[in-house]
């Protein structure tokens, strides 16, 4: 609901002005209507990524190259200096996630709705500007000031806006069709340090090990009446990740005694079984880089 | 039986903590099924530790083969190729992120071509059910399928021998009967198995060898079949008795006392470590079938 009032608010502030007031109400109450029936947040929202990887139709196409084409599309993003770029890679995104890789549109909006929250907060501090007179295409009167939106600062924003949702859109491509052991196993074939790949298959692996207990913890301690007031909440939580910490000591050394007990030496090391590239999905690829790059160049 | 792998006075303390084994010495066989027996804080674990050479003892010797085991690293590489152990929790042991990655992680530290850890994972996850897993995730597994996995990461390393730290905790009765049916292969291929449990009746069907544990000592090692008659070992191990021995024990206090003559040698029978053995056990003990005589 917060997600739906903030799109609302800051597409109400970019767009006034510039479209005619009726249409831009109407559109306003439809991204409220939609993110606010669509797109609640729900909770462990990175299990949940990695369950729609897992199950993405696109998880059968090459790592390697998602991982590579996503890097690039999102460099054209972020140098892009027209929002056309950002728009078209959040489209793109959108259905190479929902109708292509099979993932349901709620589920992806509900994905989306976190990162959408901050954008639009941020949205909001690049639009507004705290002036004594009103200036702008905007102004409210709050407390003997202005807070006024200028024409300046709606085209800058909406920049900066498409620049940072056509980046995400592209992360979760990225994310929402490749199992994270896929792209570690990418980065360690492009020669990424032996460390920091170690480092990764570990963390990401704990993260679920820690998850799982941190629920249980929780929920042991909400069967007990351990949130019962805000004070005990407190209290609670805060013994909580006190004991989530000394456990996560005591799991990393049973799991390195696990690892020494099968001949672990020098790095943690896999079977990895390449998927090979194909041609269609190479021409994909090659074809949305270059309507990306064609869109950043024609619209300087 | 050839001597797979001996311990003599072994002798392991943790950082400020009293001993946690002391004085060990044992030797497994090839082909063996032992049930290493005792109470919590009995040192199982640390046993099974000591054993794969993840601890290594203050004081004591090893030997695998015959060969001593010293601290080098060619040597402790050795005594890992040679005895898988499979932890208590799953989650303990599993590290990577799909079912196959997971399986190779032990052949792949054994330095093996591609296409023999691709055959041996594949193997493994064969003989554990696990076809058709290889690209779930193991933090999506069940309790059970996480502990096949964990099987399946020792398998694929083709030890000689596997020691199983606890390994009917947390599982369902299914999921045990499944692991025995496993465990039982593994046996008939010859690979010599070792658990550490307190789960008498598992071990009374599992074992025929059984060590009891006691404050890090070994207080008895024997068949498993005199170890469960011998009240003080179980007594000090804080054990009880199998639920078929006890019941087969029962019956024949009844049968002896009252209306059967009780023939010499008797006490020598082997008690039932299945409900079937045990059901035809009273049918022979009631004398359904003829002789009342029990052996």
């Amino acid at each position: 609901m917060m997600t739906a009032a903030l799109i609302m608010t800051v597409v109400w502030c970019l767009l006034y002005g510039r479209v005619p007031s009726v249409a831009l109400a109407l559109a306003c109450a439809v991204l409220g209507v939609a993110f606010s029936l669509l797109g609640r947040h729900r909770h462990r929202p990175f299990v949940l990524v990695d369950v729609l990887a897992q199950s993405s139709r696109l998880n059968r196409v090459s790592p390697s190259l998602k991982l590579w084409v996503v890097l690039v599309l999102m460099a054209l993003c972020v140098s892009a200096s027209n929002l056309v770029v950002g728009v078209f890679l959040a489209v793109v995104a959108l259905i190479l996630i929902v109708p292509v890789g099979g993932l349901r549109l709620r589920d992806y909006l509900h994905l989306l709705a976190l990162p959408v929250s901050f954008l639009m907060i941020n949205g909001l501090a690049l639009l507004f500007e705290l002036t004594a007179q009103r200036t702008g295409v905007l102004g409210i009167h709050v407390l003997g000031s202005w807070f006024c939106v200028s024409a300046e600062a709606q085209s800058h924003a909406a920049l900066v806006m498409a620049r940072a949702l056509g980046a995400v859109s592209c992360l979760y491509l990225l994310s929402l069709t490749t199992p994270m052991s896929e792209v570690i196993g990418t980065l360690r074939r492009v020669r990424c340090p032996g460390i920091l790949i170690d480092l990764m298959y570990l963390t990401y692996r704990y993260i679920f090990i820690l998850l799982l207990m941190f629920y249980t913890m929780r929920d042991a301690a909400a069967s007990r009446l351990g949130f019962v007031d805000y004070q005990t909440s407190i209290r609670t939580t805060g013994h909580l990740y006190a004991d989530l910490l000394l456990r996560s000591y005591r799991q990393a050394y049973r799991n390195f005694d696990a690892m020494e007990s099968r001949c672990y030496g020098t790095g943690i090391r896999f079977l990895e079984n390449r998927r090979e590239m194909a041609g269609g999905h190479v021409a994909t690829a090659v074809g949305i880089t270059a309507i990306t790059l064609g869109l950043s160049l024609s619209f300087r | 039986m050839k001597e797979l792998l001996r311990l003599e006075h072994i002798h392991f303390r943790y950082e400020e903590e009293y001993p946690a084994i002391k004085d060990v010495s044992a030797t497994l066989y090839e082909g063996e099924r032992v049930a290493v027996l005792g109470g919590n804080g009995a040192g199982k674990s640390t046993f099974f530790l000591c054993c794969n050479g993840v601890l290594q003892p203050q004081s004591g010797k090893m030997f695998l083969k015959g060969e001593e085991v010293t601290d080098s690293k060619k040597d402790v590489f050795r005594l890992r190729q040679a005895v898988g152990l499979v932890f208590q929790e799953p989650d303990s042991q599993i590290i990577a992120g799909t079912v196959e990655n997971e399986v190779s992680f032990g052949p792949m530290n054994l330095r093996l071509e591609h296409s023999e850890v691709s055959r041996r994972t594949m193997q493994a996850l064969t003989k554990m059910n696990l076809g058709g897993y290889q690209d779930r995730a193991p933090h999506y597994l069940s309790g059970g399928e996480k502990k096949r996995v964990s099987i399946a990461d020792v398998l694929a390393m083709q030890p000689d021998m596997i020691l199983l730290d606890e390994p009917t905790a947390s599982l369902d009765p299914e999921n045990v009967a499944l692991l025995e049916q496993t465990l039982n292969e593994l046996s008939r291929a010859g690979i010599t198995l070792a658990i550490s449990t307190h789960d008498v009746d598992f071990a009374w069907r599992f074992a025929t060898r059984a060590i009891v544990l006691s404050g890090g000592r070994i207080i008895a090692d024997a068949c498993i079949d005199e170890v469960f008659a011998s009240e003080p070992v179980l007594a000090e191990a804080r054990l009880k008795k199998p639920l078929l021995y006890a019941m087969a024990e029962l019956l024949e206090g009844n049968l002896s006392g009252d209306r059967v003559s009780w023939s010499p040698g008797r006490e020598a029978r082997r008690k039932p470590r299945r409900i079937e053995e045990f059901l035809g056990y009273i049918d022979c003990s009631s004398g359904r079938h003829g002789s009342g005589d029990l052996r």
